[in-house]
């Protein structure tokens, strides 16, 4: 039942992109067309979930016993860089299909605060995130991280449907490209405020 | 060489980076440390006044503080108490200091880490918050009796549950405050839910309770019994729920509710020990509590509903028990009564509304037996009368046997304008229609100056008839006969299964199946029927038909009937052989059904008990298959 | 082609208007809606901003000539996060109360792609004195940039400026003070100076 919460929480009510903030370069840049946010939230599901393991693994057992977790940010950074540089190299290798619709979008991921921010968040902050719980289990992580990456590639995918939409109207001049983007995603943010009185 | 300098750079970078890390991490670390315990000191200050820095703050190891959300204790010697204790809030454990003086005041409150909504939750952590604890008495606080924070009911709620087990602790480890025993508890329960002082007398032997009821008590306030004190449980989602509930002998109102046990969910189900719930019996009509007119506990829905039926259940047994006693007959005893009227051969009836899906007009659905055998259905019915001016309400109650047949009707209570519609009221109306078959077009009687409350009352008993139907109630088990039985009345049919809860039932027929060949093909249908006969069992058989509606064999399965040989007892021209295997059963082989109900087969005389029997049952045969176009027959 | 030389002046105030981080190069953007709420928090944000990327432009400028390209990005990754690193620490010790209220996002300048940005296009590739100025210009213009925001969420949302009440509580528009409502006020404020950047170009045109 818990994780259920972890998870409704991580998509919804604490959705990434609009409560959270992070992620927010790609969710305005790569947004304009459906397909291109489809890949891109693919890939970020996947680098934020593995990652978000991998950094919890590393922090669990190496950083916290050796009082060195200071050093998560460089650490964890240093992971996320290689994991996405050999998933790229992996991809481009085994499968040129995926490569063309994803391998494009993985640099990109790499910088993404969501990556980082989310690995941190169910690390170093985890208290705040998990209800006080400063010691959560690998499975409330995985949930965390999948819930979150699952509400980034359903906001942006929403949002690049009505951008997609929208490129069809004539727009004032200075409003075109980022500021409509903006308001769009304030009522879509006002919107997913309302998730907030169900968890 | 490439390589090398590119691990070269590389290293030489992060060994670089790290010395500078290291370096700031030294300096920085005890700077941080120091802020935190600073941070955490000052507010020591803050929350107990009379500290001084000579007053020793080591916490003290000497007591449990299991469940009482204290995670720091500090005595201070001479001067008083600081607690640090932690509790859930919101979105965040929010940690908090109170401290309690010598005199059992408390001294001081700060918010030490919260993460909660700004605005709201966060507002534990505004200065404006904390003044109203300085002074404030450890029972004002305990009991929860202080502002709490707007918006932000579930961190209050955490809050104030937090402090009023920091304040029990207290006032029992250093205010000599008894705790109190369960068996102290449960008799001030007791004294709560019915009056201040009673003394109660167990009664539960002078009634007959029902399985639900576990204990029965009489409250008696010095002078005589005021409230009666029903100890219930319930099946809930988990296990068994256990209840007092309290009611007033003098205006059968609720007095109180106490939960006594219960296994079900955190957080769902198991609110329901949450003492705020209870409030709201305290005054709750018998009415409100015979429609469980309280709140749900939200989410947990298979807790909450057999709760409110327990409640229900407890709330109609008092009526009946002692809302009788007013002279008047309670709702409940003249339903049964009635039903007892129609079903005079019933000895049970179990009420299983909850089993189907709810109707405008079909308020309660019965089962009655007499002893293990299935007599049928009644129900109890509200209808929208015919009256002109107002919308008004008739409550009657009708039977449906097991053969479909209406076993009676009786009318509860008339809404239509009194006087005209009276006819109604009367036997003769429910025996118009009595013994007819719900399936047949039966017709009421109507009386003149009131035929609109007739045209009512049939559109309501087409709608039971209706509900009946489509719930496919009162069907008793179909029964099954043997697979050789089966496979024998359709030559050629390897496997069958039943398909007799597809349609609707009828009585006499004991089950249908569907036959199919070995290569799984389906080619016709089996009956399985009892006729009337001679003997008191009657005549058990199997017939088969195929898919163009012809009949195939049929098979005699038991033989109780007295008469051997049909030429003996009867006249009997062109048969032969001895029941079962006499020759004037090839009448319904290998012929179509529709050409039996064109040109029945004559009985036999002298054996008519029997032969009309089977005529009659196969007769019921071939007209459900034709009616209800199994296998397409027309 | 032939480059021409920018002063240190042209350079600086590059990163202050013209390529400003927030408003025109629309980098940053997490940290721009995320610590806006207060304009405490935005001048917190900036200045680490500022240290972080002033030294790692001067630390990638320094070395520029010795980091081999293939793996130029991981040494910048690698000297960036340290600093930011360094700065959690020093925040946390000397500044706690805005460390805290910074909370994630101070460890999320590492992944600022203005700090990687710059690095990447001018501290790989000038002096130490020039890569300084532009790191300052930047980041000054992205404090200004934040702050701007910060003003406008903080006293028409909250009523308060750094913290002091200066319009009553009751004329509060509380959804700028929530996540929702730095979208708005972030695409107001762009839209605004799109236009006054269009009317310039255009009259500059005419002109």
């Amino acid at each position: 039942m818990e994780l259920i919460a972890i998870a409704f929480g991580a998509i919804f009510v604490n959705n990434v992109v609009l409560q959270q903030f992070y992620g927010l370069c790609p969710f305005l840049g790569v947004s304009t067309k459906k397909s291109s946010a489809l890949s891109m939230g693919m890939a970020v599901t996947f680098v934020i979930t593995l990652s978000s393991i991998i950094s919890y693994i590393i922090y669990t057992f190496i950083l916290k016993p050796n009082d060195i977790t200071y050093l998560s940010t460089i650490v964890f950074i240093l992971v996320i860089a290689s994991f996405v540089q050999l998933v790229e190299m992996f991809i481009k290798r085994f499968s040129s299909s995926l490569y063309s619709a994803l391998g494009v979008y993985l640099p990109l991921i790499t910088t993404n605060c969501a990556v980082l921010g989310v690995a941190i968040d169910t690390t170093v902050n985890s208290a705040k995130i998990f209800g006080g719980n400063e010691n959560p289990t690998l499975m409330m992580v995985t949930i965390y991280a999948l819930g979150i990456s699952l509400g980034y590639a359903l906001v942006i995918f929403l949002f690049s449907a009505i951008r997609e939409e929208m490129s069809a109207y004539p727009i004032k001049r200075n409003w075109q490209g980022i500021p409509i983007a903006l308001i769009t995603a304030f009522i879509m943010a006002m919107i997913f405020i309302g998730f907030g009185g169900i968890v | 060489m490439k390589h090398v300098r590119i691990v070269l750079a590389l290293t030489l970078v992060v060994l670089v980076a790290s010395l500078a890390v290291f370096f700031v991490e030294g300096v920085t670390t005890p700077i941080i440390d120091d802020y935190n315990f600073e941070q955490a000191n000052a507010a020591k200050f803050t929350v107990l006044p009379t500290l001084s820095s000579s007053d020793d703050i080591t916490p003290t190891t000497a007591y449990d503080f299991t469940g009482t959300t204290i995670t720091e204790l500090i005595i201070v010697e001479g001067k008083g108490y600081i607690y640090t204790a932690q509790f859930q809030g919101y979105q965040s454990q929010i940690t908090y200091m109170v401290a309690v003086d010598l005199e059992g005041n408390i001294t001081g409150y700060k918010t030490l880490l919260q993460g909660d909504t700004p605005g709201l939750g966060a507002e534990i952590a505004n200065p404006d918050f904390y003044p109203q604890f300085v002074g404030m008495s450890t029972d004002t606080a305990a009991s929860g009796d202080f502002d709490g924070l707007s918006g932000a009911s579930v961190t209050t709620g955490g809050f104030k549950a937090s402090l009023a087990k920091v304040l029990a602790f207290h006032k029992v480890e250093f205010e000599g405050a008894v705790v109190e025993t369960e068996a102290q508890k449960l008799a001030r329960w007791k004294q709560e839910i019915t009056v201040s002082g009673a003394t109660f007398t167990d009664v539960s032997g002078d009634y007959t309770l029902p399985a639900f009821v576990t204990a029965m008590e009489f409250a008696n306030d010095g002078s005589s019994d005021v409230a009666v004190v029903y100890q219930v449980v319930f099946d809930g989602r988990n296990d068994i729920v256990e209840y007092w509930i309290s009611f007033d002998l003098a205006t059968n109102e609720v007095l109180g509710f106490r939960l006594l046990a219960q296994a079900e969910t955190p957080g769902y189900g198991a609110k329901i020990e949450e003492e705020a719930r209870w409030e709201q019996f305290v005054g709750l009509s018998l009415d409100d509590a015979l429609n469980s007119n309280f709140d749900d506990i939200a989410g947990a829905t298979e807790t909450t509903n057999p709760w409110k039926a327990s409640v229900e259940d407890i709330a109609s047994f008092h009526q009946a028990t002692f809302v009788g006693f007013e002279g008047g007959e309670s709702d409940a005893a003249k339903t049964l009564r009635l039903i007892g009227e129609i079903y005079p051969t019933a000895d049970t009836f179990t009420e299983v509304t909850r089993n189907y899906a709810p109707s405008h007009d079909v308020r309660k659905v019965y089962e009655i037996y007499n002893g293990s055998d299935f007599l049928g259905i009644a129900y109890f019915v509200e209808s929208i009368g015919a009256s002109y001016a107002e919308v008004t309400l008739n409550q009657f109650v009708v039977g449906i046997d097991v053969n479909r047949n209406f076993a009676g009707f009786r009318m509860f209570s008339l809404g239509d304008t009194e006087g005209i519609t009276d006819a109604y009221l009367e036997a003769t109306f429910g025996a118009s229609f009595a013994g007819e078959s719900i399936d047949s077009s039966y017709t009421i009687d109507s009386y003149a100056g009131a035929t609109f409350t007739g045209v009512a009352l049939k559109n309501a008993i087409d709608k039971v008839v209706a509900f009946h139907n489509d719930n496919a109630i009162g069907r008793p088990d179909s029964l099954d006969a043997s697979e050789a039985n089966i496979l024998a009345a359709f030559p050629g049919a390897a496997t069958y299964e039943s398909i007799y809860l597809d349609h609707p039932y009828a009585g006499g027929i004991y089950n249908l199946y569907m036959v199919y060949n070995s290569s799984a093909e389906a080619i016709g249908y089996v009956y399985y029927s009892r006729a009337d006969s001679n003997a008191s069992v009657g005549v058990l058989f199997t017939w088969g038909v195929n898919l163009a509606g012809v009949s195939q064999q049929i098979i005699i399965i038991n033989n109780a009937e007295t008469w051997a040989d049909a030429q003996e007892y009867g006249d009997y021209t062109g048969s032969v052989g001895i029941w079962p295997n006499t020759t004037w059963l090839n009448n319904f082989e290998g012929v179509s059904l529709a050409s039996l109900i064109a040109t029945p087969v004559d009985s036999v005389a002298g054996v008519t008990n029997t032969t009309s029997g089977m005529l009659e049952a196969i007769g019921v045969i071939a007209e459900y298959h034709i009616d209800n176009s199994i296998g397409g027959a027309e | 082609m032939a480059k021409k030389q920018k002063s240190i002046r042209e350079i600086f105030t590059n990163g202050l208007f013209k390529q400003n981080p927030t408003f025109v190069q629309f980098l940053g953007m997490c940290p721009t809606l995320a610590v806006t709420k207060s304009v405490e928090s935005a001048l917190g944000m900036g200045a680490g901003v500022i240290f972080v990327l002033v030294m790692s432009n001067l630390a990638v400028s320094l070395v520029r000539n010795y980091v081999p390209r293939e793996v130029r990005i991981p040494i910048y990754i690698v000297i960036i996060a340290s600093l930011v690193t360094i700065l959690e620490m020093l925040m946390r010790a000397f500044a706690p109360d805005i460390a805290l209220l910074l909370g994630t996002f101070l460890s999320l300048i590492a992944v600022n792609c203005i700090i990687l940005g710059r690095a990447e296009a001018f501290a790989s590739k000038n002096g130490p004195i020039k890569s300084m100025a532009d790191g300052l210009g930047m980041a000054i213009g992205f404090t200004g940039g934040i702050t701007l925001i910060a003003t406008f969420r903080e006293i028409l949302g909250a009523g308060t400026f750094l913290g002091m009440q200066i319009i009553p509580e009751t004329y509060q528009i509380s959804i700028l003070i929530q996540s929702a409502g730095a979208f708005l006020v972030f695409g107001i404020l762009v839209s605004q100076i799109n236009k006054i950047r269009m009317n310039r170009a255009d009259r500059n045109e005419v002109a």
